[in-house]
């Protein structure tokens, strides 16, 4: 489908635009299509690739979780579904032209901002939050850190959820596994060099109250290069939770030769990061010891992570102010910073409910969501101006060329795809089937993007 | 790994499950659901959709839950 500047559309359901291409947003598009057939749905993206936490949240080693993409991808081929990828809500388009042009406007944006807590010594180089060191090893194009895993064996990771376990996991994994995985070929030359062999992660909670997921748990018992030990721990008769009782079970496992190890510690907080210019050690302390009495337990790290939790950030406009790590609505409808509902204005996913649940999650809140959204129109439909996208962008045509060529980097490595780091890149398999033949250094292992990630 | 269902599916059959399946592999077996093995990605998000408690992951089974949800997965051609 061509966009045609100017002209009325001759469509005759709502014309709606979904602002990111997640799950939270493809599933929005699903409803939509399904309980009004006629409407027109206009998918943009800050990113020139779809998918969103799909494609740079899911773990690179859970391939299972990443086949959910088969159906996304059927989503956004709809014909009435047109994907503008590359373009910045707020930015290159502002929410009030959006406003103008669609019926209603979804924001689906996620939660992409790492909470941090002030620690003392958070400001040393090796210091990062969670969103820093996923956007490395996941290969977003917007990557601005990438961590020194070179100057330590250990790690600290703090936080007791999934993407802290995430983390772990992925500091944990040997080259030869990743390199069966989609990571960027930059990430397997740093993982490849990688000193780190033991992440200690740190949660505040105890055993049963991890926020990590059983399935996520589940991933470290697949592994038999990884030793599980436990510390800080309560009496093994207080596990209230199948969590609690499998990575006990874990920490029972003798794993003597595991090359790997994961230290688990519970009940304890990080109360200072210590270093010169460069993090060499954590300080932690017992929430059970709230004076701070108790001999003070010092793990020597090169590198730490504040895995959290997430905040979602709106895109910019005078109205919308996050709260409580989300977008304030009633059941999806938008309401402004006075809490009043903005017209034509719906949010869906994390950038709705805060940072928590599971991809499948998003399909109940966007059937929500789109609830509202069809309840609240205006009948019968005032005609609408088609849009006029302010520069190039990656059209679904585009992120097919992008698929199909990082597929075919995967062939060399046994992987499903290779990810393309570079939004350089990334435009240039979408836009230029010239440039399709091997574009850069492809067999190289240093990789052609080394220098464009600051260090 | 895989989820199951549990028995307190049974003449339940709530169905919120299936809503929120993202791969939907979970069918209809008469008196309650059955969790397609081979098709689940185990993301979780039916646990807590279920208003009886009845879906469980294979590492929560318990001697008491798992012969149900053995039996009932097996009924489901994989």
């Amino acid at each position: 489908m061509s966009v045609r500047p100017g002209a009325d559309d001759p469509r005759p359901g709502p014309r709606v635009a979904v602002v990111g291409s997640g799950p939270a947003g493809c599933y929005v598009c699903h409803h939509l299509l399904r309980r009004a057939p006629g409407s027109a749905v206009d998918v943009y993206d800050a990113l020139p690739t779809p998918f969103g936490l799909l494609r740079y949240g899911v773990a690179p080693d859970n391939p299972a979780m990443k086949s959910v993409g088969t159906s996304l991808e059927r989503i956004l081929g709809d014909e009435r579904v047109r994907f503008f990828g590359d373009v910045r809500i707020g930015i290159d388009v502002t929410l009030d032209d959006l406003l103008s042009r669609y019926h209603a406007v979804v924001l689906a944006t996620g939660a992409e901002t790492s909470r941090r807590q002030p620690i003392r010594g958070d400001e040393l180089a090796g210091s990062h939050g969670a969103a820093e060191v996923v956007r490395w090893y996941q290969g977003h194009p917007d990557s601005a850190v990438r961590p020194d895993l070179r100057r330590h064996t250990a790690a600290v990771v703090i936080g007791g959820g999934n993407v802290s376990v995430d983390i772990s996991r992925i500091l944990l994994t040997s080259p030869e596994h990743l390199s069966r995985t989609d990571v960027p070929d930059d990430v397997l030359h740093d993982m490849r060099r990688s000193r780190i062999r033991r992440v200690h992660l740190v949660a505040r909670s105890d055993l049963s109250h991890l926020r990590a997921t059983l399935p996520e748990i589940a991933h470290l018992a697949d592994r038999p290069d990884l030793a599980v030990t436990l510390h800080g721990d309560q009496d093994s008769r207080d596990d209230a939770t199948p969590v609690a009782s499998v990575v006990r079970d874990l920490s029972r496992r003798a794993r003597p030769h595991a090359p790997y190890h994961l230290a688990i510690h519970v009940n304890q907080v990080v109360r200072a990061i210590r270093g010169h210019h460069a993090v060499q050690a954590v300080e932690l302390a017992s929430t059970m010891d709230p004076d701070n009495a108790g001999p003070v337990v010092e793990l020597a790290a090169g590198l730490v992570v504040q895995a959290i939790g997430h905040v979602a950030e709106p895109p910019a406009d005078d109205r919308l102010r996050s709260r409580d790590g989300r977008i304030p609505n009633v059941q999806g409808q938008v309401l402004d910073t006075a809490g009043a509902p903005i017209p034509g204005l719906f949010v869906a996913g994390w950038a709705k409910r805060g940072a928590t649940g599971v991809i499948g999650t998003n399909l109940r809140c966007a059937a929500e969501t789109v609830a509202t959204l069809l309840d609240r129109l205006d009948q019968p439909l005032a005609p609408r101006r088609e849009v006029d996208p302010p520069k190039p962008y990656v059209d679904w045509a585009g992120w097919r060329r992008i698929d199909r060529y990082e597929i075919r980097q995967g062939v060399r490595r046994e992987a499903p795809r290779v990810k393309q780091r570079s939004r350089q890149q990334l435009r240039a398999l979408a836009g230029n089937t010239d440039d399709l033949s091997e574009p850069q250094s492809t067999t190289d292992m240093r990789s052609p993007h080394d220098h464009s990630i600051r260090a | 790994m895989a989820h199951y269902v549990t028995s307190p599916c049974v003449d339940v059959k709530d169905q919120s499950c299936m809503q929120v399946c993202p791969v939907e592999c979970i069918y209809d077996l008469g008196r309650n659901a059955v969790i397609a093995r081979d098709e689940c990605i185990d993301c979780g998000a039916c646990v807590p959709a279920c208003p009886v408690d009845a879906i469980v992951h294979e590492l929560a089974l318990t001697p008491l839950t798992r012969p149900f949800a053995e039996a009932n997965a097996a009924r489901w051609p994989s």
